[in-house]
């Protein structure tokens, strides 16, 4: 799909060809991911209309500049996606609480934008410190981290876990992006 | 803020459970002595949840940023969007509402209409008609509740509107601070829609009409639900100046339909 400026103005304005792109492309795949992960037909719509609209602020309102719109609005929607699933597993049902349309997508709107800035940074880190932290969080324990990547130990792959995620936190906190999810 | 390596180190130990039982508790208290060395602690937590994919971390924080942020998303322009988006949905989705309630109302409405003509044949049939083609209470938003007994009773209130039960529904209202719902906009409109489905009309009526004359970003809804009310009242000339309203205004809600309703009550 063609990401030049002419595309974004022509979504910026609502133009139903630039809808019909993009739910002729992206919405198919959006479907099947929330399909595969406990989710139906309406509930892939119903994100895929709040990307949109999560985009639309990203892009008129604070001018973001991304690579790849069709990689965005599928990342959008699958942290969408992410949200509402475990929202749905802490919140009890006696204490449920319904908010308004403009609070959720404001809040998500804040906590995608901290998971971007976490997303940045990483990419600014090595690729070893990279590599150690992708396989720690996908389960890697550190015996197999000593195996797959060669440490001389645990201790000393335990020293260098430590190392990037400090790195890591360090970078995240110094941006001025930043903000606290919590209080 | 620099960060200590003492703490980081502590805290790597915390959470792999490396911890002795007295060096765990002495760090659980300097934890609530040191805002700093919590925020440490979540934002170590946060990398775990960003990185596994079936979670999230939801904001809790400061109430200033949330507000920043909502006012992008109430913003006139942005609702226009959100308003197109949906209007391009509705043209790709085929008309058919295939739900047994749909059809049940339906199929009420037409018979509601046929009464209506042989009782009383100079009725005008088809304002009652477009009422029903255009009345559509599930765009309406859900409302906000929080934690406690306040936020229960309007749960309590969307559902009875749901399931409409709308005495239900305006007698649960009248016990909510209207504040509480984080929507004072949308309240009223669920009050006044329930006024005019049981017939109240003037109740309805000073609520929408409320509403477009208030400082809500909201203000404009008022009119595409005064001309729904005046369409259920017969009015057809009222109807038409609140419709002629909202196509003076592209960002207006319902623009594309008040459109549409205005060329067919030509």
């Amino acid at each position: 799909m063609a990401q030049h400026q002419p595309f974004i103005q022509d979504f910026l304005e609502g133009k139903p060809k630039v809808f019909t792109a993009l739910y002729g492309t992206i919405f198919p795949n959006v479907l099947r991911y929330i399909q595969q992960h406990g989710g139906d037909k309406a509930a892939a719509e119903d994100v895929f209309h709040n990307a949109l609209v999560h985009l639309y602020v990203k892009l008129k309102k604070d001018a973001l500049h991304i690579q790849s719109f069709e990689n965005y609005l599928f990342i959008v929607c699958r942290n969408l996606w992410r949200r509402e699933m475990s929202k749905k597993r802490v919140t009890k049902l006696a204490d449920a609480t319904l908010v308004a349309e403009t609070m959720e997508q404001s809040q998500f709107y804040i906590e995608q934008g901290q998971w971007d800035l976490y997303r940045e940074k990483l990419l600014e880190l090595s690729q070893n410190c990279r590599e150690v932290l992708h396989k720690l969080l996908k389960g890697v324990s550190y015996a197999q981290l000593v195996k797959q990547l060669g440490y001389a130990s645990e201790t000393v792959a335990r020293q260098r876990v430590f190392k990037c995620k400090s790195k890591l936190i360090a970078l995240i906190k110094a941006d001025k992006r930043y903000i606290r999810l919590r209080n | 803020m620099e960060l200590d390596p003492t703490w980081m180190e502590q805290l790597e130990r915390y959470l792999n459970g490396t911890m002795t039982v007295p060096e765990r508790t002495a760090f659980e208290a300097t934890l609530q002595e040191q805002p700093a060395l919590q925020e440490l602690l979540e934002l170590q937590q946060q990398l775990d949840t960003w990185g596994d994919e079936t979670d999230w971390v939801p904001f809790q924080g400061e109430a200033q940023h949330l507000r920043e942020q909502q006012a992008k998303f109430e913003a006139e322009d942005t609702q226009a969007f959100s308003e197109k988006l949906k209007n391009y949905r509705r043209s790709i989705t085929p008309k058919k509402r295939n739900s047994f309630r749909t059809y049940y109302w339906a199929a009420a409405a037409a018979m509601a209409a046929l009464l209506l003509w042989w009782a009383y044949p100079n009725a005008s049939l088809s304002n009652q008609q477009y009422y029903q083609q255009f009345r559509n209470w599930d765009e309406l938003p859900s409302l906000v509740t929080k934690d406690g007994a306040q936020d229960r009773l309007v749960v309590a209130m969307e559902a009875a509107f749901r399931n409409s039960e709308y005495q239900k529904a305006i007698d649960l209202s009248a016990a909510i601070e209207p504040a509480s719902t984080g929507n004072i906009a949308t309240l009223e409109l669920y009050k006044g829609i329930s006024y005019m489905e049981l017939g109240r009309y003037e109740e309805a009526r000073m609520r929408f009409q409320t509403l477009t004359e208030g400082e809500s970003l909201d203000f404009h809804k008022g009119y595409w639900y005064l001309a729904l009310l005046a369409l259920k009242m017969d009015d057809t000339d009222g109807c038409r100046s609140y419709l002629k309203t909202i196509v003076q205004h592209p960002n207006y809600y319902h623009y594309q339909e008040a459109k549409q309703l205005l060329e067919d009550l030509k």
